[in-house]
């Protein structure tokens, strides 16, 4: 899963540790995640969005596999 | 109590804690070495691995319980981690990881050493009951850690038990079937035991390292 995390923390200025607390989780799982080794859970998702005032899908999308855009397009 | 007088005997406490358990370690393994009940060469792999890993396990989490309460480690070691100074409930997720690793380790060394040392039956019952005294109390703290860990640490710690499972659960089932098939020697509990411990102790670095827990 890609996401945007970083540049949107990046963009208010807060560090991990700082978007950890706001989200109830530690800064390893924010790096986990905005490091991509971490897909987060729904609800996790749902409070990233909230967060940020976004829609999911525009923090966080798929990694497109040939297979999947051959899918995608069918 | 003043906030500042409660983190002086919380500091003490741990001071007092990590001394009464490092001594109390110390003092037993130089006492067998001293008095040769244990030699190395007496002891079964198993009990050669049990010994190791429990001292690491020991060794490491006094380090950890003594790092919540020294400034200069914790600002070394747990702080960059946490991403920020600790805070009182960073301190004791930290302080019931730190107890969890030194009840593993002494629970490891103390059928190896018991085992050594008391010939007794009902000194073994004594320290079988103690081990099981320890393993009622290390389950209630794995419980609490489980309890205030987040999404990401539970994965971690799922992830470690399935591979071991999988990993382990395939070892025990082709060592069996030679066994059956009087291929392969036999092994006992304890030696399964020790093999379990060690591939827990592995998958779980490399877990923690795969997924990103720096």
């Amino acid at each position: 899963m890609e996401n945007r995390l970083k540049v949107l923390r990046a963009e208010r200025g807060w560090s991990q540790a700082d978007l950890g607390d706001r989200l109830g989780v530690s800064r390893q799982a924010v790096n986990a995640i905005e490091t991509g080794k971490h897909d987060p859970s729904l609800p996790l998702a749902f409070r990233v969005a909230a967060l940020f005032a976004l829609p999911i899908e525009a923090i966080f999308h798929p990694q497109l596999t040939s297979t999947s855009q051959e899918a995608d397009r069918e | 109590m003043s906030s500042h007088a409660q983190s002086q005997t919380a500091r003490v406490s741990a001071v007092a804690m990590s001394a009464v358990l490092g001594g109390s370690f110390g003092y037993a393994v130089g006492h067998l070495i001293k008095s040769r009940s244990i030699g190395l060469r007496d002891l079964a792999w198993s009990d050669l691995v049990a010994m190791a890993l429990g001292a690491s396990l020991i060794g490491i989490g006094a380090v950890v319980a003594v790092a919540t309460v020294v400034r200069a480690l914790r600002a070394r070691m747990i702080e960059p981690v946490v991403g920020r100074p600790m805070t009182p409930p960073i301190t004791r997720f930290y302080r019931l990881q730190a107890l969890v690793l030194l009840l593993a380790g002494v629970m490891l060394v103390l059928p190896v050493a018991g085992d050594h040392q008391y010939s007794g039956a009902s000194l073994r019952e004594g320290l079988f009951a103690l081990v099981v005294l320890l393993f009622g109390l290390q389950t209630y703290v794995n419980l609490l850690i489980w309890q205030r860990s987040d999404e990401f640490l539970r994965k971690i710690i799922a992830d470690t038990g399935a591979v071991c499972f999988w990993l382990l659960q395939g070892a025990l089932f082709l060592w069996a079937a030679g066994e059956h098939l009087s291929i392969l020697p036999q092994l006992s509990s304890w030696d399964a035991v020790a093999i379990l411990m060690l591939v827990y102790s592995v998958a779980s670095v490399w877990i923690s390292v795969r997924r990103g827990a720096s």
